[in-house]
Protein backbone atom coordinates (compact mmCIF):
# COMPACT_ATOMS: atom_id res chain seq x y z
CA UNK A 1 0.00 0.00 0.00
CA UNK A 2 1.39 3.34 -0.97
CA UNK A 3 1.16 5.94 1.78
CA UNK A 4 0.18 9.06 -0.10
CA UNK A 5 1.49 11.58 2.37
CA UNK A 6 4.42 13.91 1.76
CA UNK A 7 4.82 14.34 5.51
CA UNK A 8 4.20 11.85 8.31
CA UNK A 9 4.12 13.82 11.54
CA UNK A 10 2.17 14.77 14.60
CA UNK A 11 0.17 17.11 12.32
CA UNK A 12 -1.51 14.22 10.50
CA UNK A 13 -0.98 11.45 13.04
CA UNK A 14 -4.69 10.86 13.67
CA UNK A 15 -5.35 10.40 9.94
CA UNK A 16 -2.40 8.05 9.77
CA UNK A 17 -3.74 5.95 12.64
CA UNK A 18 -7.11 5.65 10.89
CA UNK A 19 -5.30 4.53 7.73
CA UNK A 20 -3.29 1.92 9.62
CA UNK A 21 -6.44 0.58 11.33
CA UNK A 22 -8.01 0.17 7.89
CA UNK A 23 -4.97 -1.73 6.65
CA UNK A 24 -4.94 -4.19 9.55
CA UNK A 25 -8.68 -4.84 9.23
CA UNK A 26 -7.88 -6.58 5.96
CA UNK A 27 -7.08 -10.22 6.41
CA UNK A 28 -3.69 -10.36 4.68
CA UNK A 29 -0.90 -12.07 6.58
CA UNK A 30 1.53 -9.35 5.59
CA UNK A 31 1.18 -5.64 5.14
CA UNK A 32 3.56 -3.80 2.86
CA UNK A 33 3.86 -0.06 3.17
CA UNK A 34 5.40 1.86 0.28
CA UNK A 35 6.94 5.08 1.63
CA UNK A 36 8.22 6.42 -1.70
CA UNK A 37 5.99 9.51 -1.42
CA UNK A 38 7.06 10.37 2.11
CA UNK A 39 9.69 13.09 2.25
CA UNK A 40 9.66 13.82 5.95
CA UNK A 41 8.86 11.85 9.06
CA UNK A 42 9.03 12.76 12.74
CA UNK A 43 9.39 10.60 15.83
CA UNK A 44 5.66 10.68 16.53
CA UNK A 45 5.00 8.95 13.18
CA UNK A 46 7.90 6.54 13.66
CA UNK A 47 6.33 5.55 16.98
CA UNK A 48 3.04 4.84 15.21
CA UNK A 49 4.86 2.61 12.69
CA UNK A 50 6.33 0.73 15.67
CA UNK A 51 2.84 0.36 17.13
CA UNK A 52 1.55 -1.00 13.80
CA UNK A 53 4.43 -3.44 13.72
CA UNK A 54 3.75 -4.57 17.29
CA UNK A 55 0.05 -5.04 16.51
CA UNK A 56 0.78 -7.22 13.48
CA UNK A 57 3.41 -9.15 15.41
CA UNK A 58 0.86 -10.02 18.11
CA UNK A 59 -1.37 -11.40 15.35
CA UNK A 60 1.52 -13.38 13.81
CA UNK A 61 1.45 -11.12 10.82
CA UNK A 62 4.30 -9.13 9.33
CA UNK A 63 4.99 -5.56 8.35
CA UNK A 64 7.21 -4.77 5.36
CA UNK A 65 8.32 -1.25 4.65
CA UNK A 66 9.70 -0.46 1.22
CA UNK A 67 10.98 2.35 -0.97
CA UNK A 68 11.96 4.74 1.80
CA UNK A 69 13.26 8.11 0.66
CA UNK A 70 16.69 9.17 1.88
CA UNK A 71 15.12 11.53 4.38
CA UNK A 72 13.04 8.74 5.95
CA UNK A 73 16.04 6.40 6.03
CA UNK A 74 18.10 9.11 7.74
CA UNK A 75 15.35 9.70 10.31
CA UNK A 76 15.05 5.97 11.10
CA UNK A 77 18.81 5.69 11.42
CA UNK A 78 19.06 8.77 13.65
CA UNK A 79 16.70 7.33 16.28
CA UNK A 80 18.10 3.79 16.03
CA UNK A 81 14.94 2.33 14.45
CA UNK A 82 16.50 1.35 11.11
CA UNK A 83 16.83 -2.30 12.19
CA UNK A 84 13.41 -2.54 13.85
CA UNK A 85 11.66 -1.00 10.87
CA UNK A 86 13.99 -2.33 8.17
CA UNK A 87 13.30 -0.69 4.86
CA UNK A 88 13.59 -2.62 1.59
CA UNK A 89 14.53 -0.39 -1.30
CA UNK A 90 14.21 -1.80 -4.75
CA UNK B 1 4.69 31.90 17.52
CA UNK B 2 4.60 28.83 19.74
CA UNK B 3 5.93 28.87 23.32
CA UNK B 4 9.24 27.25 22.45
CA UNK B 5 9.93 29.69 19.64
CA UNK B 6 8.99 32.62 21.88
CA UNK B 7 11.40 31.28 24.48
CA UNK B 8 14.13 30.97 21.85
CA UNK B 9 13.53 34.55 20.72
CA UNK B 10 13.62 35.86 24.26
CA UNK B 11 16.73 33.88 25.21
CA UNK B 12 18.63 34.87 22.04
CA UNK B 13 17.65 38.55 22.37
CA UNK B 14 18.76 38.59 26.00
CA UNK B 15 22.13 37.04 25.09
CA UNK B 16 22.64 39.57 22.27
CA UNK B 17 21.78 42.42 24.61
CA UNK B 18 24.39 41.22 27.12
CA UNK B 19 26.90 40.81 24.29
CA UNK B 20 26.29 44.37 23.13
CA UNK B 21 26.73 45.78 26.65
CA UNK B 22 29.98 43.85 27.08
CA UNK B 23 31.26 45.08 23.69
CA UNK B 24 30.42 48.71 24.46
CA UNK B 25 31.93 48.50 27.94
CA UNK B 26 35.07 46.92 26.49
CA UNK B 27 35.33 49.82 24.01
CA UNK B 28 35.03 52.37 26.85
CA UNK B 29 37.10 50.68 29.50
CA UNK B 30 39.25 48.15 27.69
CA UNK B 31 38.72 44.42 27.43
CA UNK B 32 38.79 42.16 30.45
CA UNK B 33 38.05 38.49 31.04
CA UNK B 34 34.50 39.20 32.23
CA UNK B 35 33.52 40.97 28.98
CA UNK B 36 35.28 38.30 26.91
CA UNK B 37 33.42 35.59 28.82
CA UNK B 38 30.06 37.31 28.27
CA UNK B 39 30.64 37.62 24.51
CA UNK B 40 31.78 34.00 24.26
CA UNK B 41 28.77 32.74 26.23
CA UNK B 42 26.35 34.73 24.07
CA UNK B 43 27.57 33.02 20.89
CA UNK B 44 27.83 29.63 22.61
CA UNK B 45 24.35 29.80 24.12
CA UNK B 46 22.67 30.99 20.93
CA UNK B 47 24.40 28.20 19.01
CA UNK B 48 23.03 25.70 21.52
CA UNK B 49 19.44 26.89 21.47
CA UNK B 50 19.45 27.34 17.66
CA UNK B 51 20.46 23.70 17.47
CA UNK B 52 17.18 22.70 19.08
CA UNK B 53 15.32 24.20 16.16
CA UNK B 54 17.79 23.21 13.43
CA UNK B 55 18.33 26.88 12.54
CA UNK B 56 21.36 25.99 10.43
CA UNK B 57 22.45 29.51 9.44
CA UNK B 58 22.50 30.61 13.07
CA UNK B 59 24.31 27.45 14.19
CA UNK B 60 26.93 27.79 11.47
CA UNK B 61 27.62 31.48 12.13
CA UNK B 62 27.66 31.36 15.94
CA UNK B 63 29.90 28.28 15.80
CA UNK B 64 32.58 30.27 13.97
CA UNK B 65 32.10 33.35 16.17
CA UNK B 66 32.39 31.10 19.22
CA UNK B 67 35.69 29.70 17.90
CA UNK B 68 36.94 33.24 17.47
CA UNK B 69 35.96 34.15 21.04
CA UNK B 70 37.54 30.94 22.31
CA UNK B 71 40.85 32.05 20.76
CA UNK B 72 40.42 35.48 22.39
CA UNK B 73 39.65 33.82 25.71
CA UNK B 74 42.82 31.72 25.44
CA UNK B 75 44.89 34.82 24.78
CA UNK B 76 45.68 33.79 21.20
CA UNK B 77 43.96 36.78 19.63
CA UNK B 78 43.87 40.25 21.15
CA UNK B 79 40.48 41.89 21.61
CA UNK B 80 41.45 45.23 20.06
CA UNK B 81 39.21 47.94 18.67
CA UNK B 82 39.07 46.40 15.19
CA UNK B 83 37.89 43.12 16.63
CA UNK B 84 35.33 44.85 18.86
CA UNK B 85 33.87 46.51 15.78
CA UNK B 86 33.80 43.18 13.94
CA UNK B 87 32.03 41.57 16.91
CA UNK B 88 29.41 44.34 16.98
CA UNK B 89 28.72 43.55 13.33
CA UNK B 90 28.49 39.86 14.24
CA UNK B 91 26.02 40.68 16.99
CA UNK B 92 23.83 42.69 14.59
CA UNK B 93 24.08 39.93 12.01
CA UNK B 94 23.00 37.23 14.46
CA UNK B 95 20.07 39.46 15.51
CA UNK B 96 18.99 39.54 11.84
CA UNK B 97 19.33 35.79 11.49
CA UNK B 98 17.25 35.29 14.66
CA UNK B 99 14.52 37.57 13.31
CA UNK B 100 14.27 35.63 10.04
CA UNK B 101 14.31 32.30 11.87
CA UNK B 102 11.57 33.33 14.29
CA UNK B 103 9.44 34.67 11.43
CA UNK B 104 10.03 31.41 9.47
CA UNK B 105 11.30 33.53 6.59
CA UNK B 106 14.11 32.63 4.24
CA UNK B 107 17.31 34.59 4.81
CA UNK B 108 17.54 37.15 1.97
CA UNK B 109 20.57 37.22 -0.32
CA UNK B 110 22.08 40.45 1.05
CA UNK B 111 22.10 38.97 4.57
CA UNK B 112 23.68 35.77 3.22
CA UNK B 113 26.36 37.90 1.55
CA UNK B 114 27.04 39.62 4.86
CA UNK B 115 27.21 36.17 6.46
CA UNK B 116 29.89 35.03 4.01
CA UNK B 117 31.82 38.26 4.36
CA UNK B 118 31.89 38.15 8.17
CA UNK B 119 32.85 34.46 8.15
CA UNK B 120 35.72 35.26 5.79
CA UNK B 121 37.07 37.98 8.10
CA UNK B 122 36.72 35.74 11.15
CA UNK B 123 38.49 32.98 9.22
CA UNK B 124 41.39 35.36 8.61
CA UNK B 125 41.64 36.08 12.34
CA UNK B 126 41.63 32.37 13.08
CA UNK B 127 44.48 31.77 10.62
CA UNK B 128 46.83 34.01 12.61
CA UNK B 129 47.34 31.82 15.66
CA UNK B 130 47.54 28.73 13.49
CA UNK B 131 50.91 29.90 12.22
CA UNK B 132 52.07 30.85 15.70
CA UNK B 133 51.10 27.83 17.73
CA UNK B 134 50.43 24.27 16.78
CA UNK B 135 48.10 23.87 19.77
CA UNK B 136 45.47 26.00 18.07
CA UNK B 137 45.48 24.20 14.73
CA UNK B 138 42.18 22.57 15.57
CA UNK B 139 40.21 25.78 16.04
CA UNK B 140 37.84 24.90 13.26
CA UNK B 141 38.14 21.15 13.64
CA UNK B 142 36.23 18.96 16.05
CA UNK B 143 38.31 17.99 19.02
CA UNK B 144 39.88 14.55 19.09
CA UNK B 145 39.53 13.86 22.79
CA UNK B 146 36.12 12.68 23.85
CA UNK B 147 34.39 11.62 26.99
CA UNK B 148 32.07 8.61 26.86
CA UNK B 149 28.61 9.57 28.12
CA UNK B 150 25.80 7.14 28.80
CA UNK B 151 22.49 8.91 28.37
CA UNK B 152 19.05 7.53 29.20
CA UNK B 153 16.12 9.53 27.86
CA UNK B 154 12.57 8.60 28.80
CA UNK B 155 10.01 10.65 26.90
CA UNK B 156 7.04 11.60 29.05
CA UNK B 157 3.58 11.24 27.51
CA UNK B 158 3.47 15.00 26.94
CA UNK B 159 6.68 15.09 24.90
CA UNK B 160 5.22 15.36 21.39
CA UNK B 161 3.04 18.26 22.45
CA UNK B 162 6.11 20.41 23.15
CA UNK B 163 6.39 20.96 19.40
CA UNK B 164 10.01 19.78 19.55
CA UNK B 165 11.01 16.79 17.47
CA UNK B 166 13.41 14.40 19.16
CA UNK B 167 15.04 13.93 15.75
CA UNK B 168 16.16 17.59 15.80
CA UNK B 169 17.64 17.07 19.23
CA UNK B 170 19.51 13.98 18.03
CA UNK B 171 20.73 15.87 14.93
CA UNK B 172 22.09 18.56 17.17
CA UNK B 173 23.85 16.00 19.37
CA UNK B 174 25.53 14.66 16.23
CA UNK B 175 26.97 18.13 15.68
CA UNK B 176 28.34 18.18 19.26
CA UNK B 177 29.92 14.74 19.14
CA UNK B 178 29.39 11.19 17.95
CA UNK B 179 26.34 9.08 18.73
CA UNK B 180 28.21 5.81 19.09
CA UNK B 181 25.01 3.85 19.59
CA UNK B 182 21.33 4.54 20.14
CA UNK B 183 18.92 1.89 21.34
CA UNK B 184 15.20 2.66 21.27
CA UNK B 185 13.06 0.94 23.92
CA UNK B 186 9.69 0.14 22.41
CA UNK B 187 8.09 -2.17 24.99
CA UNK B 188 5.77 0.51 26.33
CA UNK B 189 4.28 1.37 22.94
CA UNK B 190 0.65 0.14 22.94
CA UNK B 191 -0.94 -1.74 20.07
CA UNK B 192 -2.68 0.30 17.40
CA UNK B 193 -6.18 -0.02 18.88
CA UNK B 194 -5.04 1.31 22.25
CA UNK B 195 -2.40 3.88 21.36
CA UNK B 196 -3.02 7.59 21.78
CA UNK B 197 -0.73 8.67 18.94
CA UNK B 198 -0.24 12.11 20.49
CA UNK B 199 1.40 10.54 23.55
CA UNK B 200 5.04 9.50 23.65
CA UNK B 201 5.87 6.01 24.93
CA UNK B 202 9.47 5.70 23.73
CA UNK B 203 12.74 5.82 25.59
CA UNK B 204 16.33 5.69 24.38
CA UNK B 205 19.74 4.58 25.63
CA UNK B 206 22.53 6.48 23.97
CA UNK B 207 26.30 6.12 24.10
CA UNK B 208 27.60 9.55 23.21
CA UNK B 209 31.22 10.50 22.59
CA UNK B 210 31.91 14.20 22.98
CA UNK B 211 34.36 16.56 24.56
CA UNK B 212 31.66 18.43 26.44
CA UNK B 213 30.62 18.98 30.04
CA UNK B 214 27.51 17.27 31.43
CA UNK B 215 25.87 20.70 31.66
CA UNK B 216 26.26 21.14 27.89
CA UNK B 217 24.37 17.90 27.26
CA UNK B 218 21.69 19.00 29.73
CA UNK B 219 21.38 22.30 27.85
CA UNK B 220 20.40 20.35 24.72
CA UNK B 221 17.27 19.23 26.58
CA UNK B 222 16.58 22.61 28.18
CA UNK B 223 13.49 23.23 26.07
CA UNK B 224 11.93 19.90 26.94
CA UNK B 225 13.21 19.45 30.48
CA UNK B 226 9.68 19.04 31.89
CA UNK B 227 8.82 16.48 29.24
CA UNK B 228 11.70 14.02 29.55
CA UNK B 229 13.39 12.05 32.28
CA UNK B 230 17.09 12.38 31.66
CA UNK B 231 19.95 10.44 33.21
CA UNK B 232 23.47 11.27 32.16
CA UNK B 233 26.52 9.46 33.46
CA UNK B 234 30.15 9.43 32.50
CA UNK B 235 31.48 6.05 31.50
CA UNK B 236 33.53 4.62 34.36
CA UNK B 237 36.42 3.91 32.02
CA UNK B 238 39.04 6.63 31.75
CA UNK B 239 38.25 9.27 29.15
CA UNK B 240 39.06 7.76 25.81
CA UNK B 241 40.97 9.24 22.93
CA UNK B 242 39.23 8.56 19.66
CA UNK B 243 41.04 9.18 16.43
Amino acid sequence: MKLEFDLLSIDNIDALKVKFLEYISEENSTITLDLSEVNKIDLCAIQLLLSLQKTLDMQNRELFIENCTQSVQDALYLCGCETLLGCNNE
Amino acid sequence: MNDELAYFNEDASEQLQMMESALLDAMDQGANSEYIGTIFRAMHTIKGIAGMFSFDEIISFTHIAENLMDAVRNGEIELDEDLLILLLQCKDHVAHLVNFAVASEEVPSDVLEKDAQLKKVIGEYLQIPQTQSSSTSSLLEPTQKSTIWNIEIILKESFFQTGMDMLSILSFMKKMGTIESITPHVDNIPALAEINPLYAYLSFSIVFLADVAQSEIEEVFEFVEDDVELQISKDEEEDGVFL
